[in-house]
This record gives C-alpha cells, sequence and structure tokens, in this order.
C-alpha cells in the first residue's frame, strides 16, 4: 500500500521497449531491403563527413577538444541524477502519525490543544490481538497515507488450511474493538496471505470457530 | 477522498502490479551506460587514455556499421532487440494481474491470496469425503477454482458432495471476482497408508 508512481513505471518501461523496438525494427527491416541498405550507407558516409566539420567547429581553444564533450558529460549527469532519483523514489507512503488534530481541524470537537496519536499505538495493539488467533502464523500492522489520508495495513499470514473468511471476521472483529477505544474509523486494509512462514508451519489442525 | 474511493484505489493497487522490479533494473542499467558514456567524455576532454572506446571512435563505428556487418548479421541484432523491445512494451501495457481476490464491506478492505483459498478449499474437501488433504489439489484461477479429488482404491467418493461443500464455502468468502468452482474425482486412486 505504498505510493509508488506506478503511471510513471509503466510510462518508463513504455519508452524504453518503444526505442529498443524501433530501432531494432529499423534497422533489420533497413538491412533487409537492398535499396535501404544503399540509402542507410549513404546517409552515415554523410553524418560522417559533417561530424568531422561538427567537431573541428566547435573545439575549444584551451583544451583543443570539442565541447560537445561537456555537453555529453552535463547531459549524462543530469539524467543520472533524474534516474537515480526516480529509484528512491518508489515505495514509501510509511508515516508515523494516525490522527492529527489541531485547533483549527476541530472546531466541532474542541480538544484543547493538538493532538496527535501515532500509528504504533494502532499497530501494537492490533497485532497483541491477532497474535492470540490460532490460524495466524505472524501478522504486521502498518500505518500508510493513501491519498492524504492515513490508513492501517493488516497483513497476516494463515496457518494452511485456514479459512479467510474466518480470520477476516475475526480481524473486523478486531478493528470494531479499535475503533471504539480511538474514537472513529480510520480505513484498513486487510492482507490475508500463505507467506514463507504459512509453508513452514504447521497446518491447521482444528475448525475455528468464527467469533461473533 | 471518501472510504470507498479510497477502497477502490487500495484494492486496484493491491491486485496489480506497480513493475517496480523491471523499472528499477532499467532505470540502473540507463545509469550505468550513462555513467559510462559521461566518464569517456570527460577523460577524451581530458585527453586521457579511454576506458573502452574513445568517443570519436564509437560515432565513426556506429555510422560503419551498414558497411562493417553482413545484412543478415543486422537483421538478426535487429529482431533480437525489437523482441525485448515488444516484451517491454507488453509488460508495460498489460495489467499484471496478481493472483489475489478482494473483497470490501463498509469497514474494512481485504485482499486474499489464491493459495489461501485454495488450502482452504482443500481442507473443506478433505474433510467433507474424509480424505488425506495430500490427495486433493486446488487451484486457484481469476475465475475458477478446480478442486481435483484422488481417491483411496476401493473407496468412492461422493462428488457432489464436495462440489457443494467447496460451493458453500466459496459464497461464505464473497470474493470479487466470483469464483465459480468445478471438482474432478481423478479416475485412479490412491493405496491407503
Amino acid at each position: 500500500m505504498n505510493n509508488t508512481n506506478r503511471g510513471l513505471n509503466r510510462r518508463g518501461i513504455l519508452l524504453f521497449g518503444l526505442v529498443l523496438l524501433a530501432a531494432g525494427a529499423g534497422a533489420a527491416v533497413a538491412a533487409a531491403v537492398p535499396e535501404w541498405l544503399e540509402g542507410w550507407k549513404s546517409l552515415s558516409a554523410t553524418v560522417s563527413d559533417a561530424s568531422s566539420d561538427v567537431i573541428d567547429g566547435t573545439t575549444l581553444d584551451g583544451v583543443e577538444q570539442s565541447w560537445i564533450l561537456i555537453a555529453i558529460a552535463a547531459a549524462c549527469l543530469v539524467l543520472i541524477v533524474l534516474l537515480v532519483v526516480f529509484v528512491f523514489r518508489q515505495g514509501h507512503g510509511h508515516v508515523r502519525s494516525l490522527v492529527t488534530e489541531t485547533p483549527a481541524s476541530a472546531v466541532d470537537r474542541p480538544t484543547g490543544g493538538s493532538v496527535v496519536i501515532d500509528g504504533r499505538v494502532a499497530e501494537q495493539a492490533i497485532q497483541h490481538a491477532l497474535d492470540g488467533h490460532p490460524g495466524v502464523v505472524s501478522s504486521s500492522v502498518s500505518t500508510y497515507l493513501v491519498g492524504g489520508t492515513p490508513a492501517l495495513t493488516v497483513s497476516v499470514n494463515v496457518r494452511r488450511g485456514v479459512s479467510p473468511h474466518e480470520v477476516r471476521v475475526f480481524i473486523d472483529d478486531t478493528v470494531t474493538a479499535w475503533d471504539a477505544v480511538l474514537g472513529r474509523e480510520v480505513p484498513v486494509l486487510i492482507q490475508i496471505n500463505a507467506g514463507l512462514a504459512t509453508r513452514v508451519a504447521k497446518p491447521a489442525r482444528t475448525s475455528i470457530p468464527a467469533v461473533e | 477522498m471518501t472510504t470507498p474511493a479510497l477502497y477502490r484505489r487500495i484494492l486496484r493497487r493491491e491486485t496489480h502490479s506497480p513493475r517496480s522490479v523491471l523499472a528499477i533494473a532499467l532505470a540502473v542499467v540507463l545509469v550505468l551506460v550513462f555513467a559510462w558514456i559521461g566518464t569517456e567524455s570527460v577523460l577524451a576532454l581530458l585527453g586521457q587514455s579511454r576506458l573502452l572506446v574513445a568517443p570519436v571512435d564509437a560515432l565513426a563505428a556506429v555510422l560503419a556499421l551498414p558497411e562493417s556487418l553482413a545484412p543478415a548479421v543486422i537483421i538478426a541484432a535487429g529482431v533480437v532487440v525489437a523482441l525485448v523491445g515488444l516484451v517491454l512494451v507488453l509488460i508495460a501495457v498489460l495489467p499484471g494481474r496478481r493472483a489475489r481476490h478482494i473483497s470490501a464491506t463498509e469497514r474494512t478492505a481485504v485482499v486474499v491470496d489464491n493459495a489461501v483459498i485454495a488450502s482452504a478449499l482443500a481442507r473443506t474437501a478433505s474433510r467433507r469425503a474424509n480424505i488425506d488433504p495430500n490427495q486433493i489439489v486446488v487451484t486457484v484461477g481469476h475465475r475458477t477454482a478446480v478442486v481435483s479429488v484422488r481417491p483411496t482404491s476401493g473407496i468412492s467418493v461422493d462428488q457432489a458432495e464436495i462440489d457443494n461443500a467447496v460451493r458453500e464455502q466459496l459464497d461464505a468468502f464473497g470474493l470479487t471476482p466470483k469464483l465459480s468452482s468445478t471438482v474432478v474425482i481423478e479416475k485412479s486412486g490412491m493405496v491407503a497408508a
């Protein structure tokens, strides 16, 4: 439930793919058609001649080298920085506070000042309740910001054979109890997984009755 | 954002791949390529010896491609590059659905791994048929759940009964997209342990 920019990921992959597709297909087709191959050769020769003129024309007096090299190096540096930012922009979205109330945001609910409830309060309370369920091998609760709203993610690994419905009802009850403690409802996502812990753990031996 | 809209957004993200691994891998490749080009440019600028190829030589080699390589080689290389590009385009465009099912109530949103659904169905079938769970294989797809039962030799299995039990359980799960079940009784039995 992070806030990775998925559209950007897909657009980046699409652009990369289209460039390879166009270059590969272009080269293959040009090489396959004799007239096009001749055209390609003459174009290469033209560019080759022109490029030496360009290199001569852009040579700097002090270093005897073309300033195009400086431009290439600078462009590479800028692109590298952008790509590194892109890579480290993946994931994220974790926040610490679950509820933040300032005197201004809670005019109708006077608190006498600011109130901040740390996400870990909810995380520990809910996780403690979940670990008592015999069908749950392991669980983790975390707080994320989704579209500007703090939300809780409850992720559980269940034992083999456990009904996801029973686990879900159990977690829903836990969440309802938590709502009563918190005094308000925050969005909750429940992930029921069969992770590595599930494969190693023993299968459930008894049916776990749903808590009504 | 209202809670239903929030849940729709969360559930869509939970059931589709973010394509992060591929995007990061491509970015790393590009970083390495740009770092190399940049380094070669600076070395050439300072008159130092090249790492692999000097920029001027690289340009000349690229321009000489149609002369230096046989057309067949260019065609083969071009096709390979184009196919890699095509795969990337498809990965970018296809939904990349994860093997998960969802369900949402007014209070919470749930994503369930298909493996969890499969093992729960296997246990239900195993109890109803009074058969070892190892003799049951459940495959859960996007819209179908196939329960295949290998009976113990000499003991008949009631297909309709298992079918009902599995169906009942799937109804209780209330998953989206809805799973339809098929129970298959294998022709060959298994010698009882």
